[in-house]
């Protein structure tokens, strides 16, 4: 049984985009949103002004967005779908390919020689725009290194340079980057005084779920098949080019699923089988 | 000193901008154009007519009435059109033109008045190379723009910064401290490492020099209230909130017209930083 009879055809949905530690916020996003939303609609073949598009660079505002009826689809980073997978019901649909490529390898930053294994990050601090989801940082993006200690704190900051620039000056401070911030190490001045120390497999970056089941699948089909082929539409270059992104393709099941396993791994209790 | 300036609300909306590929800066049209001026209405010649188109535009704008700021952007760029005009006029336009796109309500209007903003500066920029105000102003306007216009972001950025940090070192006081408060607000609020300029950091380094020039002028202490918060310190972000409340709220009781403005944004900023 999906949805509300409030998403009848006719009802107005919401694309609710939620990029925890990100640039930009709600109001400054607004009339990029606006405009992707308009491609998106027409490209599902739908009335331009059957869908709006909403931006939330914060995890409790994205699931405020979320947890309204006429939030039928969610653009959401891999981090924020492994936290609320089951809770609201979301279903991947499709993965964003970004400038950086549709998969996204997570890397952790420490002053260089200091540390040599997980064990050795006790009573540090780990943190990056990552870190609201600490289970996320303990399985997928670091368990293929080692277990962290328990002692071992997993802070969010959207200021990345800031943890960096402490963890140069050698605080105990472990950083972790995505992609484009790993490959962009180097160009600090203080760069030198770092190194990465564990990378993450590569996994899905950003994810276009459904939600909960609102939409009737008819409906929910004719916009991943709109979404699919948006790159290919006049005028679609712009808009996605603002909102960092190429276009949009299937997901990669495979490295999802290996993804879903480290993160229930590193959110059972300590002791609890995997 | 030229005409106080008063960039603030302008400039605290600055950076607000997502990441696009659109060209900032395109050739401006001729400054005739720009003011409107059809075949047979000549600039004017006399200099007196000069001085009291300025002086009457001015009048105008500081009315802080939006239609009466469009009639003062075209009395700037019509004495601003004349051979050996003062560079006056058209920085002028440009503030009027970037206030207005803080006031319109139209949309379409905010993004023409902030395309408009961004020709003018330029021809200032032309005009007199060398004047740190013309700097300014571009930086104001292409900040501006890129809200207006998101796509427009991604090549102002850098031109943005390099602006705001050329009329730093030439004239820091220029605006009540204008660029450094501009600069603040930039690294601030812009996309951080490695995607733009952001470095929350290098804003509350900025903010706190804006402050120290400053002392007295309330958007100062907005922005260093911002860099504040943006680098973890709420507790001394909601200080400043309030010692800029306090000093627009008594620049507007002496009939400052931007100073409710000002009182608007830090109670929005106390609202926002919460109880402590």
């Amino acid at each position: 049984m999906y949805g509300a009879a409030a998403h009848a055809p006719s009802a107005p949905k919401t694309l609710v985009v939620c990029a925890p530690g990100y640039p930009a916020d709600t109001a400054a996003a607004q009339p990029t949103m606006n405009a992707f939303a308009k491609l998106a609609a027409e490209a599902a073949g739908w009335r331009a002004e059957s869908l709006r598009a909403l931006y939330d660079q914060t995890a409790e505002g994205g699931l405020q967005r979320l947890a309204a009826p006429d939030a039928v689809f969610a653009l959401v980073t891999l981090p924020f779908f492994l936290q609320n997978e089951a809770g609201l019901r979301l279903a991947a649909r499709l993965q964003a390919v970004q400038e950086s490529g549709a998969a996204e390898t997570w890397s952790l930053a420490v002053r260089r020689g200091r540390v040599a294994s997980p064990a050795a990050l006790d009573g540090w601090e780990i943190t990056g725009g990552a870190g609201y989801a600490p289970e996320f940082v303990r399985g997928p993006v670091l368990g293929g290194w080692g277990a962290l200690p328990t002692s071992a704190r997993v802070t969010f900051t959207a200021n990345v340079l800031s943890a960096l620039r402490r963890a140069a000056a050698g605080e105990p401070v472990a950083v972790v980057l995505d992609g484009p911030q790993a490959k962009a190490l180097e160009t600090l001045p203080f760069g030198p005084d770092l190194e990465i120390i564990a990378r993450s497999d590569p996994m899905p970056g950003t994810l276009l779920c459904a939600v909960g089941g609102r939409l009737p699948p008819k409906q929910a089909d004719e916009f991943v098949r709109g979404l699919e082929r948006l790159h290919t539409r006049p005028g679609s270059a712009e808009i996605l080019k603002t909102m960092r992104l190429l276009r949009f393709e299937a997901v990669d099941r495979q490295a999802l699923d290996a993804a879903r396993r480290s993160f229930a791994a590193a959110r059972a209790p300590a002791g609890a089988a995997p | 000193m030229r005409g106080r300036a008063r960039a603030a609300s302008s400039l605290a909306a600055l950076c607000a901008v997502s990441l696009g590929c659109a060209t900032a800066l395109k050739e401006p049209r001729p400054l005739g154009d720009l003011a409107g001026l059809g075949p047979g209405n000549a600039p004017p010649a006399d200099p007196v007519e000069i001085a009291t188109l300025v002086s009457g535009a001015e009048a105008l704008f500081a009315e802080r009435d939006v239609d009466k700021a469009k009639t003062a952007v075209l009395m700037f760029l019509r004495a601003a059109s004349a051979d050996k005009a003062p560079i006056e006029a058209l920085l002028g336009a440009v503030r009027a033109q970037v206030w207005l796109t803080d006031h319109e309500t139209d949309p379409r209007a905010r993004v023409q008045a902030a395309m408009a903003a961004v020709e003018a500066a330029q021809w200032c920029g032309r005009l007199a190379p060398l004047d740190p105000e013309c700097d300014y102003w571009l930086g104001a306007a292409l900040g501006v723009q890129a809200r207006e216009r998101p796509s427009t972001g991604l090549s102002a950025l850098p031109k943005i910064e390099e602006l705001f940090r050329r009329s730093a070192q030439a004239l820091p006081t220029l605006d009540e401290a204008g660029p450094e408060r501009a600069l603040a607000l930039l690294y601030v609020r812009a996309p951080g490492w490695p995607t733009g300029p952001g470095d929350p950091d290098l804003g509350l380094r900025h903010a706190r020099t804006a402050v120290e020039l400053r002392p007295d002028y309330p958007p100062n202490h907005l922005a260093l209230a911002e860099a504040l918060s943006a680098t973890g310190d709420a507790g001394a972000g909601r200080l400043e909130y309030r010692r800029a409340l306090d000093l627009a709220r008594a620049m507007a009781a002496r009939g400052d017209r931007d100073a409710s403005e000002w009182a608007a944004d830090a109670e929005k900023g106390l609202r926002d930083a919460g109880v402590e």
